[in-house]
């Protein structure tokens, strides 16, 4: 049986809404008068979807959308709405809230919503399920110095260390800022061979020098290899390029006062303050980063 | 507001308000450019005297970014003018105070406290 949750402060609409769902009968419907109250019936038994009306007394539906996001991410909220609270409801869409029936339409399109929403939940806890079963995930990728490529694999692997259980939502952007500072240097500094100081120069002529590079032999040849090896513990990335390399140690100090107005060296400062271990390999030209999971985290188990 | 992609800005009393709406850091460099001349030409045009960096839209930036606000700070030092930043998230205060930036520019808790920070 799927449970439902139907949340609403009038009896009259809370017996409206179960009596339209309790017409597939492969669906269990349990009540709340309000959001307090189905956030204290969730914490007894969660529900596979909450129906909630939006203007409730106590803590409403917006408000609920919110608590649930947080402490049940993998249930999904339906919203019901009276007319003229559209824009109340666009609000809880853009909160997380996964759908919302008007009322008057009840009758007609409840049922739908409730199993097009429920598939694509069921789908969802499938594929997190999946990723519970995952022991060690490893990715080896190759990359031209093409900067457009980074965002989207920073987003790729920061979603991975999450899905690990690696870290929170804050050690997921640590982990972004680390990850872009050392692919950023790779391409950059690494295989580009442009340097910090002229940026700090004249950032017209860094991006003119940078833009020659890309079309001129041997920097257009280079690649930027990334491997990546999350386990439950730790996740451990290598960025190499194939520059001629640098020495870490003669990087200005960022924090000396006297080098205030610049930003070389503060890219790796980021690396090594976000990540808890940072070591440069080779001829400085690979960098291995290492992230590891907090102890007590353990996010994975929120997928149920 | 500007129509541009990645820094929005708009001038607000004495000072150029900009807007960062996408991580830099991954973006192509000339796109950057281009938007940073665009905000630079602003500043120069309107003879605002400062500048606010509104984090509001973004929650979390590095080195490319304060590439960015460096050439800011410095197109409007050159006339006595300030930098200010606003709105920044916990993670970008984190950034900046790691990188020591924050004792160059004032962190604000909005862009009505920054603005009336750099009219002192």
């Amino acid at each position: 049986m799927t449970a439902i949750l139907v949340v609403d402060d009038s009896a009259v609409d809370r017996h409206l809404v179960g009596g339209l769902l309790e017409r597939d009968t492969a669906l269990r419907v349990d009540y709340a008068t309000d959001g307090a109250d189905a956030l204290r019936k969730m914490g007894a038994a969660v529900p596979d979807l909450v129906v909630t009306d939006l203007m409730m007394p106590e803590m409403d539906g917006l408000q609920l959308v919110s608590a649930v996001r947080s402490k049940f991410p993998y249930v999904p909220v339906i919203l019901t709405t009276s007319q003229g609270n559209e824009e109340i409801a666009v609000q809880a869409l853009q909160q997380g809230a996964a759908s919302y029936v008007p009322k008057h339409a009840l009758a007609r399109r409840l049922l739908d919503t409730v199993h097009r929403v429920l598939a694509v939940s069921c789908r969802e806890r499938s594929y997190l399920r999946l990723w519970n079963c995952i022991s060690v995930a490893e990715y080896a990728l190759e990359l031209d110095n093409d900067s457009s490529l980074i965002g989207p694999l920073v987003t790729y692997l920061q979603e991975h260390v999450s899905r690990m259980g690696l870290c929170d939502e804050t050690d997921r952007m640590r982990v972004g800022v680390a990850l872009e500072e050392a692919l950023t240097n790779a391409m950059y500094h690494g295989n580009l061979q442009v340097g910090s100081e002229l940026r700090e120069d004249d950032d017209r002529a860094y991006c003119a020098l940078v833009e020659a590079r890309r079309n001129q032999v041997p920097y257009k040849e280079r690649r930027i290899h990334v491997r990546a090896r999350l386990s439950r513990d730790e996740a451990v990335f290598v960025v190499r390029d194939e520059g001629t390399g640098f020495d870490p140690s003669g990087l200005p100090d960022p924090t000396d006062p006297a080098n205030l107005e610049r930003v070389s060296g503060r890219g790796i400062l980021l690396m090594r303050t976000f990540m808890d271990e940072v070591s440069f390999r080779g001829m400085g030209n690979e960098v291995v980063l290492t992230k590891r999971r907090p102890g007590g985290l353990n996010l994975v188990a929120n997928g149920r | 507001m500007s129509d541009r992609n990645v820094l929005h800005s708009e001038l607000s009393e004495n000072a150029v308000v900009v807007v960062p709406l996408r991580d830099v850091g991954s973006l192509a460099e000339e796109h950057v450019r281009s938007e940073l001349d665009a905000v630079l030409t602003q500043v120069q045009e309107s003879g605002a005297k400062n500048v606010v960096v509104d984090f509001a839209h973004l929650p979390y930036f590095g080195t490319a970014m304060l590439e960015v606000m460096l050439v800011l700070w410095r197109s409007v030092r050159t006339d006595a003018g300030k930098l200010a930043v606003c709105n920044a998230s916990e993670m970008e205060r984190e950034v900046l105070r790691i990188s020591a930036f924050d004792s160059l520019w004032p962190m604000c808790g909005t862009r009505e406290e920054a603005i009336e920070t750099l009219k002192q």
